[in-house]
């Protein structure tokens, strides 16, 4: 089972996450937690196969999460997920992230690049 | 071979200032006898001085339309000269005359056009004859001429210098009207820069902003669509299964099961058409004022017209209809950021036409956009149907600062920095106005060579 890890400050989009993709529920194991810290300590707990997280976040942003993983877990897929990305951001960002999704982003596209990275 | 080129100019210039210097002698020689003689006759100095006036404008008028082929204020000095010495020599009185001497020299030679040097010699002959026919000592006469002769020889071409000085002078005055204008135009193009990349940098914040709840709309939409479907099913089943009760039928009615059933699809449907409409002009939005469209680059102007059309449909929706033509058109290596903002003021400004002419009356214009590529490169043309630009300010509407639109509403530097940024993309910004039919502009740009190929 693929065991995939989402992250995101906004509970509501976490909720959304989990409805849409409640229908692959047999297929994904899915753990959704709201900050880069709180991930960081998921990660220490369990292994996964794929980390999805927003790029603006307080404290801990995306491209900092992303990189420490990269470091910690590099077997671990790294996917952002983000509405914006400034310039700064991006650079940082380029060399931790294997894949850049842009919100909104249709569930058939997030699940492709999901699927790609547990591969 | 050259000699021979210009020795029959040199001839006839030669014959015609021989005419002139004949011309002159003997007209003035014919007005001083004239005045001379009248005067004595008449007893009044007044007299003789107004006669003599007389004889030397009509001299000048006469003698003007031949010298003006060589010089055209000769006549008029020769005439100052003339009204000064003829003064002197009637009233007696000899300061004027000999001061005038010197001063018309001196005059005709920094201000005279070439070589003075002929008419110089036919006042002096003329004003040596006048003063001996008048009676002027021959010491005097003498004196005069010493004078003029010296006075010519220290001022002889330094019209040249003053004029050389008057042009530098016209030429710096000229470069620095230049340079303050340009000055103006990259201050009013930089505050238009740094209005661009805060506003570029708000609409990332917002589009950021906006996403993330679009993200989780969309989402809690896929969920509640599949939902939806499943219960439904799961209503028919039970329906068909389940022994109804009075109790189960009036829910039923209450809920209006039966249009819920129906509707809720094309309700969701609807609204993930909304939301991909949001997320369109978001992206719109962000890509518009993407960072990267700041620097020099690779830039798809197809997609940089239609995100900026779509940013401007507040614009131009209520009065007008879109019309696209888009053909697609090779990568340009250009500012992505700055076209984009051509294309927007272009547009902006024809949604401002055709509401300046419709007004209230219902109507609706057309505003159509069209790009072309051939070999000389890419065309962008913006078409309206208002007004068209008054033949008065055709020439104007590229100057820095020229608006026709009221205090507040435009700062008239839309299309002066528009031109600006596509000559600096080696480009052209032209346009075609008929009145009372629209204007068309035109934004023509160079393709990289290597796109071509």
């Amino acid at each position: 089972m693929t065991r995939v890890l989402f992250v995101d400050d906004e509970r509501m989009l976490l909720n959304a996450l989990k409805c849409m993709l409640r229908g692959i529920r047999r297929e994904w194991h899915m753990v959704f937690v709201d900050s880069g810290e709180a991930a960081l300590s998921e990660l220490g707990k369990n292994a996964y196969d794929v980390i999805v997280t927003d790029m603006r976040m307080p404290q801990m942003d995306g491209a900092e999460l992303l990189r420490r993983v990269a470091e910690q877990w590099p077997d671990t897929g790294r996917v952002l997920l983000s509405g914006y990305t400034d310039e700064d951001a991006r650079e940082r960002v380029a060399n931790v992230a294997h894949a850049c999704l842009d919100k909104p982003c249709p569930a058939t596209e997030l699940c492709a690049a999901i699927e790609q990275q547990a591969a | 071979m050259a000699a021979a080129r210009y020795t029959p100019r040199f001839l006839q210039q030669l014959v015609d200032r021989l005419f002139m210097r004949a011309f002159a002698v003997s007209g003035a020689y014919g007005a001083m006898v004239v005045a001379t003689e009248w005067g004595h006759r008449f007893g009044s100095a007044f007299f003789v001085y107004v006669i003599w006036v007389t004889a030397c404008l009509v001299l000048g008028r006469i003698v003007a339309p031949i010298q003006n082929r060589f010089i055209p204020h000769a006549v008029f000095v020769g005439i100052n000269f003339g009204v000064v010495l003829g003064f002197g020599l009637v009233t007696g009185w000899s300061v004027p005359a000999l001061m005038a001497v010197p001063v018309t020299i001196a005059t005709f030679d920094i201000f005279g056009n070439g070589d003075t040097r002929p008419y110089i010699l036919t006042m002096l002959v003329a004003y040596a004859a006048a003063m001996a026919l008048g009676g002027v000592d021959w010491r005097a006469s003498a004196v005069v001429l010493a004078i003029g002769f010296a006075i010519h020889w220290l001022f002889e071409g330094r019209g040249d210098y003053l004029r050389a000085t008057l042009a530098a002078l016209e030429e710096s005055k000229a470069s620095l009207e230049d340079a303050m204008k340009a000055q103006l135009q990259a201050e009013a193009e930089l505050r238009q820069a740094h209005k661009l990349e805060s506003v570029g940098r708000l609409a990332a914040g917002i589009a950021h902003e906006i996403n993330t709840p679009v993200q989780f709309v969309s989402d809690n939409l896929s969920f509640i669509t599949k939902s939806t479907t499943d219960l439904s099913t799961l209503v028919q089943l039970l329906k068909s299964r389940v022994t109804s009760t009075d109790e189960v039928e009036k829910a039923i009615i209450d809920a209006d099961l039966e249009f819920v059933l129906e509707n809720l699809p094309m309700a969701l449907e609807s609204s993930r058409d909304g939301l991909q409409r949001i997320g369109a002009i978001v992206r719109s939005m962000r890509e518009f004022a993407h960072p990267e469209l700041r620097e020099l680059g690779p830039v798809d102007l197809v997609r940089g017209i239609q995100n900026t059309l779509t940013i401007a449909k507040s614009e131009w929706k209520l009065v007008a209809d879109l019309e696209t033509d888009l053909a697609p058109l090779p990568k340009l290596l250009a500012h992505g950021g700055e076209l984009n903002q051509v294309v927007l003021n272009i547009v902006v400004n024809a949604a401002q036409a055709i509401r300046d002419r419709v007004g209230k009356t219902g109507k609706r214009g057309r505003i159509t956009v069209r790009t072309r590529a051939d070999r000389e490169g890419v065309t962008v043309s913006i078409a309206d149907t208002g007004g068209g630009i008054p033949a008065a300010i055709r020439d104007r509407i590229f100057e820095p600062f020229f608006t026709t639109k009221d205090v507040g509403q435009g700062t008239g530097q839309g299309l002066a920095i528009a031109r600006s940024v596509v000559s600096k993309h080696g480009g052209t910004l032209t346009f075609d106005s008929r009145p009372g039919e629209g204007t068309t502009f035109f934004i023509r740009l160079p393709v990289p060579a290597e796109a071509l190929t």
